[in-house]
């Protein structure tokens, strides 16, 4: 199989190929220091989470097996998180102040049931973040003038035939480069974010 | 399959390639018949944007540059850096850093003519009336903040609803990238330690924490002096007793030697500890070739000098000529001590 034509993921679980995982961590790297902002953790041990995180992702990538279900990448990686940071309570013998950690304990309930607030939170903040990455990571892919075009019509939210007549391009041309990126990113993105095909 | 213009592709198909839904076959060939035929052009303007991807980038946080978490590649480094962008009183210029917390730009500051640093806050981090309350007052304390080795903070606000702040710019780098090249001569380090531990220290006596103390907040000005910056995240203590009670335990709770166990653990080398008497600790510590810095109280670090005491007793000549201000701290490469 063509190299080019695997998503991130694929290359991520099928060689050692580091600059891959590289471009896997800076994408999560951010998305897990936001997130773990919340709980008030002094940020050198968000830092070793997050290490303790990245290296449960290393070690077992390679099996991740995807079940056909909406977002299983972003839902393993929160099964991950969670256990991580019950742990690191528990064995920080963690005492609330002011009823603090009853608050962590209850949003790390609700952020394991798939249906709550929290966790529409997590999907979505995971989703928009991975997305911001994938798009920053294959824009030099593309001519100046297609990465231009693209974000006029959707970052913008112009017309075609705005973008077309800013950007002197024809309507045809600035279709066709949305149409390109936004395949791109489908197909970057294919496993990491499901809900995108 | 055809590429004949004649043949219209199915209108399904066409929103679907309007979309980047198309697998690569087809895809190549609605383009082939898009690009002259204005049929299906028209068709495909007529269609709403109805689709997550497009909806998930045009929400994204970070509507103050068009593609802040591009900047990673040198290719849109360059392009932000050649426009203009104006955000209240500040010419955006470049790009200096970026945090957890938020994007670090170099400015110009019209009114005063002057370039300054302006931090944006991303959004997500204020969220409630709470956290910007507490974000205002911990500016507030930190622009109080009068030392030569403290970046200072000029003026904090929000612009658009965009919270941020100015403070001076440093040209220069931070002790985070020299020290990626490896460790610094001792003497150096020493030095650096010391004058941000009287920068610290200063800083305490006027009831500012830093909370993030580490190396990559200490810049290095074209001489070599440290400046240490992000104080606006740094919480005060004594004056507002409801709003400080957690970074009060946080600085409690801090345990180093666990922290070293930690990177131990993690099968990485630790690289450089400081720290001594009078109340009050400086610790350095360092995974990969990062190295970080803690304000820590009595009591916790001595459970690392119990751990190492060989390290202890090879570090005490050093610990005493750093000594200031009731801090002392200096920088060694401890690894080959540690692993042997």
């Amino acid at each position: 199989m063509d190299l080019t034509s695997r998503s991130l993921l694929q290359r991520v679980q099928s060689s050692t190929d580091e600059e891959s995982w590289d471009r896997l961590v800076s994408i999560y790297m951010p998305l897990l220091q936001r997130w773990l902002q919340q709980y008030e953790l002094q940020s050198s041990d968000a830092e070793d989470l997050i290490q303790d995180v990245l290296s449960v992702v290393a070690r077992d990538v390679t099996t991740f097996e995807h079940n056909g279900r909406r977002g299983a990448f972003r839902s393993w990686l929160k099964t991950i998180l969670i256990n991580r940071l019950r742990n690191f309570w528990r064995s920080r013998n963690y005492r609330p102040a002011a009823g603090g950690g009853s608050d962590n304990q209850l949003h790390l309930q609700q952020l394991e049931d798939p249906a709550s607030a929290v966790s529409v939170a997590w999907n979505r903040e995971h989703d928009q973040v991975v997305l911001a990455r994938l798009w920053a990571m294959i824009e030099p892919r593309f001519s100046e003038k297609t990465c231009t075009a693209f974000r006029r019509q959707v970052m913008d939210g112009l017309s075609a035939a705005e973008a077309a007549e800013e950007l002197d391009m024809t309507v045809n041309a600035v279709l066709i480069a949305k149409s390109r990126v936004l395949k791109e990113l489908r197909r970057e993105g294919q496993g990491l974010l499901e809900d995108l095909e | 399959m055809t590429s004949d213009p004649s043949l219209h592709p199915d209108k399904k198909e066409l929103a679907a390639f309007g979309l980047g839904r198309l697998d690569d076959a087809a895809h190549e060939r609605v383009e082939q018949h898009i690009v002259e035929c204005e049929t299906c052009c028209e068709f495909l303007q007529g269609l709403p944007n109805a689709d997550r991807v497009v909806s998930l980038l045009r929400n994204s946080d970070a509507p103050l540059v068009d593609e802040p978490t591009a900047a990673e590649t040198d290719h849109s480094r360059q392009r932000i850096g050649t426009r203009i962008r104006y955000f209240g009183d500040y010419e955006l210029l470049e790009e200096i850093a970026r945090g957890g917390m938020g994007l670090v730009y170099k400015a110009r500051q019209v009114s005063l003519e002057r370039i300054v640093a302006v931090k944006m806050i991303l959004s997500g981090e204020l969220a409630s009336e709470e956290d910007k309350r507490r974000f205002q007052i911990e500016a507030q304390a930190a622009a109080e903040l009068d030392h030569p080795n403290i970046v200072p903070v000029y003026e904090v606000g929000d612009f658009d609803g965009q919270h941020y702040f100015s403070m001076g710019f440093v040209a220069g780098t931070s002790l985070a990238a020299e020290l990626a090249d490896g460790p610094l001569p001792a003497a150096k380090s020493a030095e650096i330690i010391r004058q941000v531990a009287q920068a610290v220290h200063y800083a305490h006596g006027q009831g500012v924490i830093h909370r993030d103390l580490k190396p990559s907040n200490i810049l290095l000005d074209t001489s070599g002096n440290p400046r240490v910056t992000d104080f606006g995240l740094a919480k005060r203590i004594n004056r507002d007793a409801t709003l400080t009670t957690t970074g009060q335990i946080h600085l409690n709770e801090i345990e180093t030697g666990r922290l070293l166990q930690t990177f131990k653990g993690h099968g990485n080398p630790v690289t450089g500890s400081a720290f001594s008497s009078n109340g009050r600790f400086l610790v350095t510590c360092a995974r990969d070739k990062t190295a970080r810095v803690w304000e820590v109280e009595t009591g916790k670090s001595l459970r690392v000098l119990d751990g190492v005491p060989n390290a202890v007793s090879a570090f005490a000549d050093d610990h005493r000529r750093t000594a200031c201000g009731g801090w002392y701290a200096c920088v060694f490469d401890v690894q080959s001590r540690w692993q042997t």
